[in-house]
């Protein structure tokens, strides 16, 4: 049957709300989780991730459907980039590891707070490209083929870019941040 | 000891979350909100192609008039412009200043914002001419340019690699904290946040760019590789000890065939390029 998103492009039907809400339905939590990786700041990437869907409903007659992805997140870091100057990046993630420790000794909760804190860190001190494309690829499950995609790159970068992020993870450990 | 610790980098990284002050339902109700506030949407984007800036001027002029109505018309708050590789457009500013955006790049504005402050923000390459006034900006990955009224090229595809080149009055540069002001017939570049001295350019050969056409008086094999991997989206394969030769030159950067030959005559490699891939791989000889 294939990617309904597609179909509903075959079928060429109206980019009316329905559209709009499969749209956001698909793409909202990769935009807002790019952002955060952008920004380093949550209500910065919600706010920003409207007005990415904002864009995309005004020019929703203009958009390329096959370049969707790639529009969504040019948008988004376009937006990043005009609202936002470059500042040191402070990521603050949500760690379930952490949450779900259960009937640990104290220090062991400790080794891993640190550890998840040295990551946090390490993860912000990223440059933006390779941090990014870890991270969507990490947290987001997006495969490098649908990286490329969406960055409009080849696979081949985005394997390079990560790499580099493992290897800079890795140095920044030996450093013993 | 060490594969254990990229794995728990690894491990450690799938475990993370990012945090939300709102769900993904509250979202979509504040954008649905928005939406139905919002009447039919208007149309932003004028394209042209180039050919000489003097003709350009004038329609520029024209342009300007139905974009400035097509605006007022609008509730719309920001502006996107983008060209695929080997595509040139040009877009007007409500301020009249232009720009002509060079091959796969972007640029944004916010339309009521900068009619308070000039501020556009660019990924990748484009060549501003800005109408005298207030202060206008252009953010980009790692930088800002900041000048008041003057023509200069932006090329900032990623953060490691920038390059500035002013052609008429005066350009303020400032990356990772530094400042630098370049005059008319100046250059600066930064590669992996190392700036370089200032360089001699020529108005001609910064034009010549939204041709496709590059010249460099010296650029590494390393910075080539940058430009090539962003503007034509193929990834380049160079031996390690290529990356810091120079080359001194003009090449056309439309797509590999249309440099490799050149590249590699004068600096003596074996280029392969693999079109399904999107690779290319460049070899001593």
């Amino acid at each position: 049957m294939g990617n309904p998103l597609i179909n509903h492009f075959m079928e060429g039907t109206k980019k009316g709300t329905d559209w709009f809400k499969t749209i956001f339905d698909e793409y909202y939590d990769y935009i807002r989780n790019y952002l955060f990786y952008l920004a380093g700041d949550i209500e910065i990437a919600e706010d920003l991730a409207q007005d990415v869907f904002m864009k995309l409903w005004e020019n929703r007659d203009k958009v390329n459907e096959s370049t969707l992805k790639p529009f969504l997140f040019k948008i988004a870091k376009n937006l990043f980039l005009n609202l936002h100057k470059r500042k040191k990046l402070n990521l603050e993630f949500v760690n379930s590891r952490l949450e779900n420790i259960e009937n640990e000794s104290p220090q062991f909760v400790l080794e891993v707070k640190e550890f998840d804190e040295k990551l946090q860190r390490a993860l912000s001190n990223l440059p933006e490209q390779c941090r990014t494309y870890f991270l969507l690829n990490r947290i987001d499950d997006m495969k490098y083929q649908d990286i490329a995609k969406s960055f409009g790159v080849s696979v081949k970068a985005v394997e390079k870019q990560i790499s580099k992020a493992i290897k800079l993870l890795r140095e920044q450990f030996d450093q013993k941040l | 000891m060490k594969e254990n610790q990229d794995l728990n980098i690894i491990q450690f990284t799938q475990d993370l979350r990012v945090p939300a002050t709102i769900s993904k339902e509250e979202a979509w109700q504040r954008l649905e909100k928005n939406i139905s506030n919002l009447s039919e949407k208007p149309n932003t984007q004028t394209r042209f192609p180039i050919y000489t800036f003097i003709s350009l001027s004038i329609a520029a002029s024209i342009l300007l008039f139905i974009f400035y109505f097509a605006l007022k018309q609008a509730p719309t708050k920001t502006f996107f412009f983008e060209t695929q590789s080997s595509e040139v457009k040009k877009e007007i500013l409500p301020d009249s200043s232009i720009i002509f955006l060079n091959a796969n790049s972007t640029a944004t504005f916010t339309y009521n914002k900068f009619r308070k402050k000039r501020e556009v923000s660019l990924s990748g390459d484009a060549f501003f001419n800005v109408r005298k006034g207030k202060e206008f900006s252009v953010l980009f990955g790692g930088g800002q340019v900041n000048v008041l009224g003057t023509a200069f090229y932006v090329s900032a595809y990623s953060d490691r690699f920038i390059s500035i080149e002013c052609t008429e009055g005066k350009v303020r540069f400032e990356i990772d904290n530094q400042k630098v002001t370049l005059n008319a017939g100046e250059g600066i570049k930064s590669f992996d946040h190392i700036l370089s001295e200032k360089f001699t350019v020529n108005e001609k050969d910064v034009k010549e760019k939204l041709n496709g056409v590059f010249f460099w008086q010296k650029i590494s094999l390393a910075e080539i590789e940058e430009l090539i991997e962003n503007r034509l989206g193929y990834n380049v394969i160079l031996e390690t000890t290529l990356a810091t030769r120079n080359f001194s030159g003009e090449l056309l950067l439309t797509s590999p065939q249309s440099f490799l030959p050149t590249l590699a005559a004068a600096m003596n490699l074996d280029y392969t390029i693999n079109d399904k891939e999107k690779t290319i791989t460049l070899n001593a000889k």
